[in-house]
């Protein structure tokens, strides 16, 4: 028992190693935050460039691209996108290694988010948009005030669950060297020698994290349902 | 008369499917002109080309002296006066019926909110819906949807309506309700353009009637010509069936 605490108190108490730890917890977050916000940015232009072009076959380059983009992404690991931007793009730049994570993850999310927001436009019926364009509305005006706004129901949901992935997904980031809550445990386990606490607090920390918002994204689901299921 | 609506050889394919030929039609102002013809014979993408919601591949459509095939023309602003009410209603189930109703108005600036409202409740109150303002479409039947469905078209005050079938989603009781609500929209004088399978209904409404078969147009006449001197094959064919 006694030799458990010892362990517990040199992981975290000795040298306010727990610092460590929270330092990681921050970086996760915000990288996590900035990205899945970069992720909707480039995710919704995307997806209503594609739209746009399924329905008026106008923007055909930006579609192709945007198409490109997703393709590329969504079909090599993040941690070989992580590398490339962090080795290959910012090389010689002195910029910090957050921004760094934050763009890298942003550009990844993007795609996703772009499939994401993409399937939402499409669950909608294409006769919503029709009846906004039959009255004059704009394509812009339609999916404002008409598509948008039903598709949200079920985009919602699942750019939670992007972040929720996201969280977990930046532990990567440590192969760069970005203190994230993973390398925070694991520089702690590095100056102790003991594994045991430093992986299971952060596995801890992460699944509370995790646990925490799957339950807010189900309560998201069950409340939008009830408000568009008129 | 003045004519509002001249269509000339009008095509229209899918891929190489195709489902418009040599489209020619002239509707005078005033006029109801009833589409009928078997199904698939092109009457509904007929209605879909004219406001451009499927896009010709060859012909002219001129809608109040404006050919809709020049590059400066704004699709939007011809829509506006050229309502459509479809099949499926169309309604937005994300937004009361109220608000399904100005929300074309107010956000094209043609009236301010409170305008909109107070003619929007007029509007509902004139087919006995003014208590269901604020209420859901998915809390409506399938008459009450279909008649806020050409109310929303009737605030945009078009110069011509066209119906796409607008009761073959109806049971025989709001199919009535509906093709009342039709009725004293014709008394107002406004052009009409309607596809329709519910022949009693055209007989006793339209000045004109279109038969279509094939993507062509067979015959066009007065009801009278139509239903009771029917000349070609095809059309006394679609009356036995």
């Amino acid at each position: 028992m006694e030799k458990i605490l010892e362990s517990f108190y040199y992981s975290f108490l000795y040298d306010r190693r727990y610092l460590y730890i929270l330092e990681g917890l921050k970086n996760t977050l915000i990288i996590a935050l900035f990205a899945v916000l970069i992720g909707i940015i480039i995710g919704t232009i995307i997806a209503i460039t594609r739209n746009y072009y399924e329905n008026t076959g106008k923007l055909k380059v930006l579609n192709f691209l945007g198409k490109t983009y997703v393709n590329i992404i969504r079909g090599t690991p993040v941690i070989l996108q992580l590398m490339i931007i962090y080795y290959v793009i910012f090389k010689t730049s002195d910029i910090s290694i957050l921004i760094v994570g934050i763009i890298a993850f942003g550009i990844n999310s993007g795609a996703y988010v772009a499939e994401i927001i993409r399937a939402g436009i499409d669950s909608v019926s294409k006769d919503q948009l029709e009846g906004g364009l039959a009255l004059g509305l704009n394509y812009g005006k339609c999916m404002r005030y008409i598509v948008l706004p039903q598709a949200i129901k079920n985009i919602l949901p699942a750019l939670g669950n992007e972040f929720i992935t996201l969280v977990k997904e930046t532990s990567v980031g440590s192969m760069i060297g970005i203190v994230d809550l993973t390398k925070a445990s694991d520089i702690i386990a590095s100056r102790t020698y003991e594994y045991f606490f430093p992986l299971i607090i952060v596995a801890i920390i992460y699944l509370i994290i995790t646990l925490g918002l799957t339950k807010l994204v189900s309560k998201m689901e069950v409340k939008l349902g009830k408000n568009i299921s008129h | 008369m003045e004519k509002i609506l001249v269509i000339k050889n009008l095509n229209m394919k899918f891929g190489n499917h195709s489902v418009l030929k040599d489209i020619d039609l002239e509707i005078n102002q005033g006029e109801r002109v009833f589409l009928i013809g078997p199904s698939g014979c092109g009457k509904s993408t007929l209605l879909r080309c004219i406001n451009h919601l499927n896009k010709p591949t060859k012909g002219d459509i001129i809608f109040q002296n404006i050919n809709l095939n020049k590059k400066d023309v704004d699709i939007n602003l011809i829509r506006r006066k050229m309502g459509m009410v479809f099949q499926t209603f169309n309604l937005f189930p994300h937004l009361t019926v109220l608000e399904n109703i100005i929300l074309a108005p107010t956000k094209l600036n043609i009236l301010d909110n409170k305008t909109a409202i107070k003619e929007a409740l007029e509007l509902l109150d004139s087919i006995g819906l003014k208590d269901k303002a604020n209420f859901y479409p998915g809390e409506l039947s399938g008459g009450q949807k279909q008649r806020v469905a050409i109310i929303r078209t009737l605030i945009m005050k078009p110069s011509l309506i066209m119906f796409d079938e607008p009761t073959s989603a109806l049971d025989p009781m709001m199919t009535k309700e509906v093709m009342g609500l039709m009725e004293s929209v014709a008394k107002t004088g406004i052009t009409m353009l309607i596809v329709s399978h519910e022949m009693e209904f055209v007989k006793e409404l339209a000045t004109k009637v279109v038969f279509m078969d094939k993507g062509k147009i067979i015959e066009e006449g007065t009801p009278q010509e139509i239903f009771e001197r029917p000349k070609s094959l095809a059309l006394k064919e679609f009356f036995n069936n």
